[in-house]
């Protein structure tokens, strides 16, 4: 990121960052799972994946949902990118929105 | 705190990112200056929050080993931060 901010890669600094970000958040995932909340009293009173997940029943409606949310996500975020690809102008009398 | 201010320091550098690549004249120059500075900060930070949390949580990172999505997160973490 840092290189590629200073030689005005612009479009591969910001995806850098992007993975450092997802990098970070499914390391820290990956390495505190099952734990989602940490007891600092008691580590066994630990909240876990298993222990706040749903039954059967709910956890394949919430994949029911995903499969219609999550096209639908994808595509308002293709479509918002598509919009307003390229440089951000300012319009000429200075207002900007 | 550490780790909240070394978020804080992350994502206001992602904004700036995303404030260059999407802007120019003045607002880019000023975005490329603060984001350069920033992730600076942010590669300085993040060994700083690693060995801080690796003290506090020496659980945290005991697991590691034996998960490859971990380290898998790592290795994109760290190419993230790199080029």
């Amino acid at each position: 990121m840092i290189v590629a901010i200073r030689r005005g890669r612009e479009l591969a600094s910001f995806l850098g960052s992007c993975a450092f970000l997802a990098g970070m958040l499914g390391a820290t995932a990956a390495g505190l799972f099952p734990v989602l909340l940490r007891s600092a009293h008691d580590p066994s009173r630990s909240l876990t994946a298993f222990a706040a997940s749903n039954d059967a029943f709910g956890l394949r409606a919430a994949l029911a949902w995903l499969a219609i949310g999550l096209p639908l996500a994808l595509g308002y975020f293709t479509i918002v990118f598509r919009m307003h690809r390229g440089k951000a102008v300012a319009a000429a009398d200075g207002e900007g929105y | 705190m550490l780790v909240a201010v070394f978020s804080l320091v992350a994502l206001t550098a992602h904004g700036a990112a995303f404030l260059t690549w999407k802007t120019d004249g003045v607002v880019h120059a000023r975005a490329q200056r603060a984001g350069t500075l920033l992730f600076v900060l942010v590669a300085a930070l993040w060994p700083v929050v690693t060995i801080a949390t690796r003290s506090v949580h020496p659980e945290f990172f005991s697991g590691f080993a034996s998960r490859p999505l971990a380290w898998l997160a790592a290795v994109v973490a760290v190419g993230g931060l790199g080029p």
